[in-house]
């Protein structure tokens, strides 16, 4: 217990004066305590209580002062967080070299020098490759060919996110930028990643495809990376296809696309859907060697240079060699025909225009007699028929 | 069965969904099933205690001052904790035989959407509780979060709920389920969300308005926009009770609901957050690699809050946007300015947070003393930015100022709040102890009374300080 007293050492014990209070024996000394000493250590004790239970009141009360006024502090709280926000999106947009984007309520996507703001801080060796890209209502969907690691994913993302820096209100790392402003970015990447989630890989990629096909507008920006990946070849080129079809064609779709595949069989879109712009990634042959240039460049890419990929890889020589043999026989296969390529007319599932719907949609029911109707319905298979077997 | 026992079992049997921490002298007990969690989850030792004859009873318990550490772990493992303290020095009711214990009863449920420490608390990000309440194909969203006064509402088609859930990111989840399953059947949206989540019975709208308007001592919700919005004023209202029940401390913070519409934000799905590594990389999940580690340059904890908030809800509003570019610019052109705010902003503590502690009640004297030192940083911050109503001016590439939206407020907003500096200055110590423990918190010559006290208490040490010398 805490108190004051007064320790005496036992040779000075007869000095000790009468009004001494034992208190304590110890080996070699004795306490005592005095009725004044008891009295001011209470003093002292009911003092620091007292103290300690007033000093609480206070500053309960002086707390509750401050909580008067939070509704002015909450408000500067969140001023500062503002002013904190603008100034390191200031300092970042110097540090990286970003630009402020000219934002409007058009439909159109311009990029010049455009960079991957993660990807640029990342790359030691090399300096990061910048790109261009104009997506707008005439050149609303980019089909962009070229091999794997050939650096098509982070481009598609570089736009998908310099947009969205455009729309928190940051600078983004380009040489300039006009953003019409998005209503929405979907986007449709990879399938390596959410395997382990226990569905198929292919049922992933189907179920977020119908979900920016159902959702989708012409205000919207869609990054599709490799669709129709998961499934046989011929089945991803038919998909892959008939969706590119169906955001051209679709009235209430037309939404900005950027489309990456290594299917460049699907380069042919362009010759008839005119919004389709072919891009492919610029690919250097030097003595039977690639080299990725990393740079985007105006149409489509000829080949896939998978096998190039594989020997980049370090797939043994005589792999790759005979790799390359047989895809020489493939490709002479295809040329007599007997291999044939692309399901073309099946696939087109908007096409532009259809003389046969045209004519049914023109048709005026009501003014026919049931057996007019019957005729004509009879004529409109036969049409129908008749355009199958030609196809 | 001992009176302590009996006592004991009755809280518990209140917060059957929580591990109840039973304050026993310098301990938190728990027992039961609930020790044997509490012993697994915190890697403490499993004991037992004798409560009654015969009557030996599984527990954990941890030390009373290491009680927020144990916290941590058991809320970010998802749980709820419901912490019992003695309230009263008095003997509990009149029982007969035995010694009858002093009377407890529960201070505060812990959960993850309603912690308040600061150790376990993430300061750069908001720490929200949310609610969901589903009818038919529509869906109410209310979230808020204690530590910082936001609270915020929207209603939205139910099948979009899960989007507006992940952009939110709530700590916990409230669900009225009840009308889920009724309603939209098993394709539910919102399974397996990852965020921990507790089925509620969520209040009906009148129950819901009566408790909002109480709340907020209006006579109108239509002010904040709830007009229209039933399912959205229901969510709100089951925060509200829920933070009641759980919150003896009070919610004097949550003083504003905000209503808002998702149409008014770019839609942004789960995947395309993720595969967009706008907050976090998909492979190993960290913010480094990210986007926002690319632009987090922010200096307060508040800052790095807003600018994840940004990140989630990018705009559709052209003014608004534009304004928020002003500024940004406005930074962007002039770097001394710009390090000299910056410099300045790194002296701000957490003012948000720290008010709504001060606001709860929970507030140190070095909360008090924190905010004082913030706030004085707040005129130099607003000579520097002053600077930035000349945007425009000598800046070509600028557009033209126009209105700001109230999601950037002006700089004349910031209140340095003087009188709070000279009351705080005048009244608690510069460098106050962490606690008021032990005194030496209130400044001389703020209070008379404490003055007379301290001193008579200084003479008298001084009289026995002189006896020593004797």
């Amino acid at each position: 217990m805490f108190g004051y007293y007064i320790e005496v050492t036992t040779a000075n014990l007869p000095q000790v004066p009468p009004e001494y209070i034992r208190k304590q024996t110890l080996v070699n000394a004795e306490r005592f305590i005095t009725p004044d000493l008891k009295e001011y250590e209470s003093l002292i004790l009911n003092a620091e209580e007292r103290l300690v239970e007033l000093e609480t009141t206070l500053f309960k009360e002086i707390c509750a002062q401050i909580a008067g006024a939070a509704p002015r502090l909450l408000a500067t709280a969140r001023a500062l967080a503002a002013i904190d926000v603008s100034a390191a999106l200031g300092e970042v947009a110097v540090r990286y070299r970003y630009v402020r984007p000219q934002l409007d309520d058009g439909d159109a996507i311009r990029i010049t020098a455009g960079r991957h703001p993660v990807v640029e801080l990342t790359l030691r060796d090399e300096p990061f490759v910048p790109n261009d890209v104009t997506l707008s209502s005439d050149e609303m969907i980019h089909l962009i060919t070229g091999p794997n690691m050939s650096g098509k994913s982070t481009f598609l993302r570089q736009v998908a996110l310099i947009v969205l820096m455009a729309q928190i209100g940051s600078f983004v790392p380009a040489e300039s930028a006009t953003i019409g402003l998005v209503d929405r970015i979907f986007t449709r990447i990879g399938a390596q990643d959410e395997i382990s989630a226990g569905q198929s890989t292919f049922m992933v990629e189907m179920v977020e495809a119908a979900n920016i096909l159902t959702h989708a507008t012409r205000k919207s920006l869609i990054i599709l990376d490799e669709i129709g990946r998961g499934t046989s070849t011929y089945d991803g080129i038919a998909i892959a296809r008939a969706i590119v079809e169906h955001i051209h064609n679709h009235p209430q779709l037309q939404a900005k696309t950027l489309f990456a595949t290594h299917y460049h069989e699907l380069i042919a879109l362009e010759e008839y859907l005119p919004k389709v712009r072919n891009y492919n990634v610029g690919v250097l042959e030097q003595g039977g060697r690639v080299v990725f240039l990393h740079k985007i460049a105006r149409g489509g890419a000829d080949k896939s240079y998978g096998i190039h990929v594989a020997q980049l890889a370090g797939i043994p020589k005589a792999v790759v060699h005979r790799a390359e043999e047989v895809l020489k026989d493939l490709e002479e296969l295809q040329a007599t025909g007997r291999l044939h390529r692309g399901a073309g007319v099946q696939l087109v599932m908007f096409a532009p225009s259809d003389p046969l719907r045209d004519e049914i949609a023109q048709l005026d029911v009501l003014s026919f007699s049931p057996l007019e109707a019957l005729n004509k319905l009879f004529e409109l298979v036969e049409k129908a028929k008749s355009r199958q077997s030609k196809s | 069965m001992t009176p302590l026992r009996q006592q004991y079992l009755r809280i518990k049997n209140q917060f059957l969904d929580a591990i109840v921490m039973f304050r026993l002298g310098d301990f938190y007990e728990t027992f039961d099933d609930d020790a044997k969690l509490v012993s697994s989850v915190c890697n403490i030792v499993l004991t037992g205690r004798e409560m009654g004859t015969g009557n030996r009873v599984p527990l954990a318990g941890v030390p009373y001052h290491a009680l927020e550490t144990y916290l941590a772990k058991l809320v970010s493992a998802g749980h709820k904790v419901a912490i019992v303290e003695q309230t009263g020095t008095e003997p509990e009711g009149q029982q007969t035989g035995g010694r009858t214990p002093m009377t407890r009863e529960v201070t505060r449920v812990v959960t993850p959407g309603t912690i308040v420490e600061p150790g376990l608390l993430e300061e750069e990000r908001n720490n929200y509780l949310a609610a969901l309440v589903v009818e038919k194909d529509r869906a109410g969203i209310a979230y808020a979060d204690i530590t910082t006064g936001v609270f915020a509402a929207t209603q939205v088609d139910a099948r979009d709920a899960r989007q507006e859930l992940e952009r939110i990111h709530p700590a916990e989840v409230l669900l009225d389920i009840g009308s889920w399953k009724l309603e939209v059947g098993s394709a539910s949206p919102i399974s397996n969300l990852q965020f921990p989540t507790s089925n509620i019975q969520s209040p009906d709208f009148d129950s819901a308005r009566q408790t909002l308007l109480e709340h907020f001592h209006i006579a109108s919700l239509d002010g904040f926009g709830l007009a229209g919005l039933p399912l959205a004023t229901r969510a709100a209202g089951a925060i509200v009770q829920y933070l009641q029940d759980n919150q003896k401390a009070g919610l004097a913070q949550l003083t504003a609901l905000k209503t808002y519409s998702t149409q008014s934000f770019m839609a942004l799905d789960p995947a395309t957050r993720r595969n967009l590594e706008l907050t976090q990389t998909i492979r190993s999940g960290a913010v480094k690699g990210s986007l926002l580690g690319v632009l987090d340059e922010t200096r307060t904890a508040m800052g790095a809050r807003l600018l994840r908030e940004w990140l989630a809800q990018p705009l559709l509003d052209l003014n608004a946007l534009n304004a928020r570019l002003d500024h940004v610019e406005a930074f962007y052109r002039d770097t001394a300015r710009r390090e000299s705010m910056r410099d300045w902003l790194k002296r701000v503590s957490d003012l948000e947070r720290l008010t709504n502690r001060v606001a709860q009640g929970i507030a140190t004297p070095r909360d008090v003393t924190a905010i004082r030192a913030s706030l004085e940083v707040v005129p130099r911050i607003a000579e520097v930015g002053n600077w930035k109503l000349e945007v425009g001016k000598d800046a070509p590439m600028s557009t033209p100022q126009r209105p700001t939206s109230n999601l950037q407020p002006p700089i004349s907003n910031i209140d340095a709040c003087p009188d709070l500096v000279s009351l705080i200055a005048r009244a608690v110590v510069p460098e106050p102890p962490a606690n008021l423990n032990n005194g030496g918190v209130i400044a001389p010559g703020y209070s008379a009374e404490l003055d007379g006290i301290a001193s008579a208490s200084r003479n008298a040490k001084d009289w026995v300080a002189n006896l020593e010398r004797k």
